[in-house]
């Protein structure tokens, strides 16, 4: 059990012997007010620590009748309970990295979903409550971040037509500008994500340029802009993300023009290259060399079918040439003919699509 | 309430708490998860990841760097997930195969036996055709669950309604689809966007073109089958305010709203000839569909219920009012017309696409909800149906 999760498991052990307490000590509570009913009242559930709602914003139903003072003490007791988990939740999620201009956001949002689920009509008035007791040092840096975010969703708002009718590119940048006035430098980091993924798009569509060069040197190029893009990341992104990291370099077209015009066996040695620098241990090596050795029987396969098919298509007709097509399909793709088949009837030719090594 | 009854409740309650960890972290799956995107889909070339949140952070992303802030807190910090990317334009024939290909190379590259997959829109749809061929390919069933988001299992109006206007709608829905999400990466392959309509209707298109399209065909040829998916539910959702501006724009190229909380008799056709199953109730303004599919096109197996709060995060059970899809082109009346459980969503908020910086935010909170996914997943990965 590594630290992160003892970390977890004792905040929840913390908040949960609170809840624990509160709610022994309403139950006593109610039990002593109950022995003496006065004026019935319908509770309302807000407050409620595990307001649970349906899917269209009904509260559930709530308990049964109570006194008017059981109910505001009951309910004043289960808003500190509830407060209690929700700031604990916000500090077990994001208290590490909430100086991260965009945990805050997140944080903040978390934070304004709980509340509209407890105050849908008064959630604003409980923000910067709800931020002090969770971070108290910065309250105020939050919710200032706060309202610049609901200033560039307004902003958004306003101005979302006019951004859909852009051509992308030229969004993508008057976006950043855009949210450079609003977060300034900070907007660089906030949306981090996107502007890395642009930049992957980019190297991807230089990568297509390279066509001249050899497959290795689109390899280290590529390598190279990862390692530009995601700096001292670039080793962790690559381990978490192998997959993608490999299907990204092996959709560019010059790659796969690299690949098609090799012969089988540098193409296995290249690929086997390729995926070793990605991080792949001999055991993943070896299960990718018995995928590539079963997808160019299927190929081998398929490129025979079509030729064989064309035949049987122009010479027989009817039932006959039906027949002659299944037994062909049977003998050539065993479990899937009958798959090949149904697509056929759909009008999709699978061995008419693209072969995109180290994908199909 | 007794005090013996609420102190009994609360050690139930700390009991169940804790076997999720913290806070309604959700259980690590058996199994990766395999996400399947939709026709608006791509991965996260274009800056914002389509099983993102409103940062571009995937949701399958664990937490499992010491301070990493690019991650999902509510999934389990060894979480294995993997977002696939095939064309968005293709019917799901060519999709499904490309996506059982992808899945294949996945489970080479990390060593999984087998996965589960969640796939939204016609990413539903994909993976009932990629776990047929798994299945066929590995001599075995390879996917454990199968959970469909907003899918039409059974035919969208929209594609209808755009292949009756032409080229010219078509070439508007291109252009819509080129200016919001798709120029950056259709490097290559332009896709079929015929193909991709003529797919997502029920019936066949044209029946003298020689090809056999449509959902209603395709079911029959990949409908639910416990050889391929050991066990399989949906999320159905509709919304009708705060519609995202794609598919506001969607929904008047369509020709209007969709009328998607009908039956039409236990065969199901489509009755009112609107290019999905079934019928409406005559109303097209109430909260029966997402802005692309009816309420009446997305049960597949179970109906699941999404439910959030505050002491356990969200959650998603089954919802027994409207019992088990087991035939997908014959739904039952109750599982044509209840909008018991439909989360409500438009077709997009599910996803980071549904909040694109450029268009209207949305509240959605796509940590939570994934993480009740991948919950459900991890508890059902063992179960049949």
């Amino acid at each position: 059990m590594n630290r992160f999760r003892i970390k977890g498991l004792i905040i929840a052990a913390v908040v949960l012997l609170l809840a624990v307490g509160a709610g022994l000590f309403a139950a006593w509570h109610k039990g002593a007010d109950r022995k003496a009913p006065d004026v019935q009242t319908k509770s309302d559930d807000r407050g409620n620590a595990d307001a649970e709602q349906s899917p269209e914003g009904a509260p559930d139903k709530t308990p049964g009748p109570i006194s008017i003072s059981d109910a505001s003490k009951d309910q004043n007791l289960r808003q500190a309970v509830t407060k209690q988990i929700i700031t604990s939740k916000l500090v077990g999620e994001y208290g590490a990295t909430i100086r991260h201009p965009r945990i805050q956001l997140q944080a903040i949002q978390m934070l304004i979903n709980e509340l509209k689920q407890i105050y849908p009509d008064t959630w604003r008035d409980h923000l910067q409550e709800f931020l002090l007791a969770a971070f108290p040092d910065l309250a105020d840096e939050l919710y200032a971040r706060f309202l610049k975010l609901e200033e560039y969703q307004q902003w958004v708002a306003t101005e979302y037509k006019t951004l859909l009718n852009m051509p992308a590119r030229e969004r993508n940048q008057y976006l950043m500008e855009k949210r450079k006035q609003f977060f300034g430098e900070e907007a660089a980091l906030i949306w981090a994500k996107e502007l890395q993924a642009q930049q992957v798009a980019d190297a991807l569509e230089e990568l297509n340029q390279l066509k001249q060069a050899p497959f290795e040197d689109k390899l280290k190029y590529y390598q190279s802009r990862l390692e530009d893009i995601y700096a001292d990341q670039t080793e962790a992104y690559t381990k978490k993300n192998p997959q993608k990291v490999m299907d990204q370099f092996l959709s560019s077209e010059s790659v796969q023009e690299d690949l098609a015009n090799m012969s089988e066996e540098q193409r296995r040695q290249s690929l086997n290259n390729f995926r070793r620098s990605v991080g792949l241990d001999d055991t993943a090596l070896q299960r990718w060399s018995e995928l590539d050795a079963a997808r160019d029987e299927r190929w081998r396969a398929g490129q025979a079918y079509m030729r064989q098919r064309e035949q049987i298509v122009t010479e027989f007709q009817g039932d006959q040439q039906a027949e002659k097509l299944d037994a062909l399909r049977k003998e050539l793709f065993g479990a899937e003919a009958a798959t090949i088949k149904d697509e056929e009837q759909a009008g999709f030719f699978r061995f008419n699509t693209k072969r995109i090594y180290g994908q199909n | 309430m007794r005090k013996g009854t609420a102190f009994w409740i609360l050690v139930f309650l700390m009991v169940l708490c804790t076997a999720s960890v913290a806070f309604g972290r959700a259980a690590k799956t058996t199994y990766p998860v395999v996400f399947a995107h939709g026709m608006l889909g791509f991965d996260e070339l274009v800056g914002i990841d389509y099983f993102g949140n409103d940062y571009g952070v995937f949701v399958g992303d664990p937490c499992d760097e010491p301070l990493e802030i690019s991650c999902n807190p509510r999934i389990d910090r060894g979480q294995q997930a993997f977002a696939t990317a095939v064309n968005p334009l293709q019917s799901s024939e060519n999709r499904g195969l490309a996506l059982a290909d992808q899945v294949e190379s996945y489970m080479a590259t990390v060593g999984a036996s087998a996965v589960n997959m969640v796939g939204h829109s016609q990413g539903g749809i994909d993976a009932r055709k990629a776990a047929k061929i798994l299945a066929e390919r590995k001599g075995r069933q390879v996917v454990k669950v199968l959970i469909s988001i907003s899918s039409p299992h059974r035919g969208s109006p929209l594609a209808k309604s755009i292949l009756d206007q032409g080229d010219e709608a078509i070439n508007k829905l291109l252009n819509i689809l080129a200016n919001a999400v798709l120029t950056p990466i259709m490097f290559g392959d332009k896709g079929d966007i015929v193909a991709s309509m003529k797919s997502l209707m029920y019936d066949d298109y044209d029946a003298d073109d020689g090809e056999v399209t449509g959902m209603k065909a395709f079911n029959l040829k990949y409908g639910m089958d416990n050889r391929y998916v050991g066990h399989y539910a949906s999320v159905i959702t509709a919304d009708q305010e705060n519609m995202n501006p794609i598919l506001q724009a969607l929904t008047a190229l369509g020709g209007g709203g969709i009328d998607g909380d009908g039956w039409c008799g236990p065969e199901n056709e489509d009755c009112d000839h609107d290019g999905a199953a079934g019928a409406g109730n005559g109303n097209f303004d109430d909260v029966d569909d997402d802005g692309l599919v009816g309420i009446n096109s997305q049960q597949m197996g179970y109906r699941l219920s999404f439910k959030t709060s505050t002491f356990l995060g969200g959650s998603l059970t089954v919802d027994s009012s409207t019992g088990y899809v087991a035939d997908i082109n014959r739904p039952d009346k109750t599982q044509s017309t209840s909008h018991s459980s439909v989360v409500k969503a438009d077709h997009l908020d599910v996803l980071g696409l549904g909040v694109i910086p450029y268009l209207k935010p949305d509240p959605f909170d796509e940590f939570t909800f994934y993480g009740a996914v991948f919950d459900y997943v991890a508890h059902n990965e063992g179960c049949r149906r």
